[in-house]
C-alpha cells in the first residue's frame, strides 16, 4: 500500500503538534512550562503562554528581543528563522506548525468553501513589517522597551492557546479582562470562521511567520520541482492545490506550503518534493 | 546558464546557513537567549489579552 | 531517485521514534513541576472565594516571614507591613513591559498616598546579591520612573507567595498584621489598585 503525502504529512503534523505542546498536565493547574527548553523556538507558531507549550514562539521571541531595552534586533531569533527558512522554507507551515494543523482541521468542518482574492495575500507582509518589526522598536516607553504588538493586538494563536485555557483555570485572570480581550476574541472568532470557509485563512492572510518563510521558498533546500519533460500541461496539480498555487508556473511560490497534494495528483509523476535536486 | 543558476542557488543556501549559525551564536553570546527564556516562562498577560 | 525516497522514509521513521521519546520524557518532566501545581489549586480556591470588594479579612492568609534586601542594600523583613494600615505590594520584573510601563504612575501615587498606606515593590528577576547586572537595570528603571519607594529583591523566603503568582505585574494588598487582604490584581491596572485602596479604607 502506497502512502500518499496527505497521510504522511498529517502524521508528522500530529507528531509536531504533540511535541510542541507536550506538557498536557499543565492544563489542570493552569500553569505554563518554565524549563530550559524554552530557550529554543518552535519553528512554527505556538504561543508560549499555552500551558502545554514546550518551546518559545519565534514571533513572540522576535518581538521580545526587538522590544527589549538594550537591543533593537535579535540575532538569535533571526538566525533561527534563517536556518529554518533555508532548510525548509514554508514546509514548516505545511508539516510542523501546530496552528497550521488547527486551521486544516477547522477547514474540514462542512461549509461552503470560498477562494481567496490574491490581493489579501499581501496583508501578512504588512502585519509582519508593522506589528512584528516596526512597532516593538519604534513605539517605546521611557526605558526604551517596546510592546510585542503582534502578540498583544492580533495573534489568535495566543488568545486560543494561552488566553482561553489560562482564563478558564484562574478566576483572578477572568476578573482582569478588559477591552483588549474583547478585540482579541473578535479576531480569534473571525479567524476561526475564516478558516472554516477558506483553507488556511490565517496562514495566507495574517501570519507573519508564514510571510517570512515564504520568502525563503525560492532557495529552500526542501523544495518543489516539476520535470518539464514529463509534464503534459493537464493542470491537475493546479486544480488540486488548496493554497491556489500553480506548481508548474510557480514551483517556488511564496504561498506553497509543500503539502504534496500536487505530487500525489500528477498522473505523469512530473511533480517532485524533496531535499535533493533532480539529477540531470 | 543552468549551471550558473544552480551555483547561485547553492551559494545562497550555504551563505544563508552560515549567516544563520553566526547570528545564532552571536545572539546567544550577547544574552538574547535569556530574554527569550524570561519572556517565555512568565505568562505574558499582554499576549493572552489582558494588557 | 529510489534511494532518495527510501532515505526520506527512514529519516521520517527515525523522526517519529525520536519525537515519541521526547513526548514521553516531556510529560515526565512536568510531573516534577506539577508538585507545585497541585498545592497551587488548593490555595487558589481559597483566594478566589473571597469577594472582590471585601474589606473584611475573609481569607486570613498570612504573608510568609522573610528577610531580604532592597535595592539600596537595606535589610527588609515582614515587619515592614506593620508600619502602615495597608501595604500595596507590586510584584514585577525588569523584563516585563507593562510592569515597567506602570512604574512612573506607581511612583507618583506612592508620593500622594494617604499617610497610613504605603507602596512596596518586589522584583522577581534579580538572582540574589551577585546579580549586579539585573540590579543595575532595576535601579535604572526605578530612577527613570521616579519611583522612590522600597523595592525588595526576591529570594527563597518568598517562594510560597510566588508559587501562586501567575505572571507580572501582580499587585497584592497586605494589612498591618501581615495578612493578604482581598484578591490580587493581575496585569497593569493602577486605577484598579487605587480603587481597592479607596474601598478598603472606606470600609475601615
Amino acid at each position: 500500500m502506497r502512502f500518499g503525502y496527505s497521510v504522511k504529512r498529517k502524521l508528522l503534523q500530529l507528531i509536531a503538534f504533540g511535541c510542541s505542546n507536550a506538557h498536557l498536565l499543565n492544563f489542570k493547574g493552569g500553569k505554563i512550562y518554565t524549563g530550559k527548553w524554552k530557550y529554543f523556538c518552535n519553528p512554527g507558531l505556538n504561543c508560549y503562554s499555552c500551558p502545554a507549550a514546550g518551546f518559545a514562539c519565534p514571533i513572540g521571541a522576535l518581538q521580545a528581543v526587538n522590544g527589549s531595552m538594550n537591543y533593537s534586533f535579535s540575532f538569535y531569533v533571526t538566525g533561527l528563522l534563517l536556518a529554518f527558512g533555508v532548510v525548509l522554507g514554508r514546509a514548516v507551515c505545511g508539516w510542523l506548525c501546530p496552528f497550521g494543523l488547527l486551521q486544516e482541521l477547522l477547514h474540514k468542518i462542512p461549509s461552503p468553501k470560498l477562494k481567496l482574492k490574491k490581493i489579501f495575500l499581501y496583508l501578512k507582509y504588512v502585519v509582519l513589517v508593522i506589528f512584528v518589526l516596526i512597532l516593538p522598536i519604534a513605539v517605546t516607553d521611557y526605558m526604551g522597551m517596546g510592546k510585542p504588538a503582534f502578540c498583544q493586538y492580533i495573534c489568535p494563536a495566543g488568545t486560543l492557546e494561552g488566553g482561553v485555557f489560562l482564563l478558564a483555570a484562574h478566576e483572578g485572570l477572568r476578573k482582569s479582562i478588559g477591552a483588549l480581550f474583547t478585540l482579541k476574541m473578535a479576531i480569534l472568532l473571525v479567524t476561526i470562521l475564516g478558516c472554516i470557509l477558506i483553507y488556511r485563512f490565517f496562514c495566507r492572510i495574517l501570519c507573519p511567520l508564514g510571510a517570512i518563510y515564504g520568502l525563503f521558498n525560492k532557495i529552500s533546500i526542501y523544495h518543489l520541482e516539476v520535470d518539464e519533460h514529463k509534464c503534459n500541461g493537464c493542470g491537475k496539480c493546479k486544480r488540486v492545490c488548496q493554497m491556489e498555487v500553480d506548481p508548474v508556473k510557480f514551483p517556488q511560490s511564496a504561498e506553497c506550503i509543500r503539502c504534496g497534494a500536487c505530487v500525489d495528483a500528477c498522473p505523469q509523476t512530473a511533480v517532485r518534493l524533496g531535499f535533493c535536486n533532480r539529477k540531470g | 546558464m543552468v549551471d550558473n543558476k544552480k551555483k547561485r542557488l547553492l551559494f545562497l543556501r550555504v551563505a544563508g546557513l552560515v549567516i544563520a549559525v553566526v547570528f545564532i551564536c552571536f545572539g546567544g553570546f550577547r544574552g538574547e537567549m535569556n530574554i527569550v527564556l524570561n519572556k517565555a516562562i512568565t505568562i505574558c498577560f499582554e499576549c493572552i489579552g489582558l494588557g | 531517485m529510489n534511494w532518495n525516497k527510501k532515505w526520506m522514509q527512514s529519516i521520517r521513521k527515525g523522526a517519529v521514534l525520536c519525537t515519541i521519546l521526547i513526548l514521553l520524557t516531556g510529560c515526565g518532566n512536568t510531573a516534577d513541576s506539577q508538585d507545585n501545581g497541585s498545592e497551587d489549586t488548593v490555595v487558589q480556591t481559597a483566594e478566589s472565594e473571597s469577594p472582590k470588594e471585601d474589606t473584611v479579612q475573609e481569607d486570613s492568609k498570612k504573608f510568609p516571614a522573610f528577610t531580604a534586601t532592597d535595592l539600596e542594600g537595606n535589610t527588609v523583613t515582614e515587619s515592614i507591613f506593620a508600619d502602615k494600615d495597608l501595604t500595596v505590594l507590586n510584584i514585577w520584573g525588569t523584563f516585563c513591559n507593562p510592569c515597567v510601563g506602570e512604574m512612573p504612575e506607581l511612583g507618583e501615587w506612592a508620593k500622594e498616598m494617604p499617610d497610613n498606606v504605603q507602596m512596596v515593590g518586589l522584583i522577581i528577576d534579580i538572582n540574589g546579591e551577585e546579580d549586579t547586572k539585573q540590579r543595575d537595570v532595576a535601579v535604572d528603571i526605578t530612577s527613570n520612573a521616579g519611583a522612590e519607594f522600597t523595592q525588595i529583591i526576591v529570594n527563597q523566603d518568598f517562594a510560597p507567595v510566588l508559587r501562586e503568582v501567575l505572571g507580572v505585574p501582580t499587585t497584592m494588598f497586605i494589612d498591618k498584621e501581615g495578612n493578604i487582604v482581598g484578591d490580587s490584581i493581575l496585569g497593569a491596572n493602577v486605577d484598579g489598585y487605587k480603587k481597592f485602596v479607596e474601598d478598603y479604607l472606606g470600609g475601615q
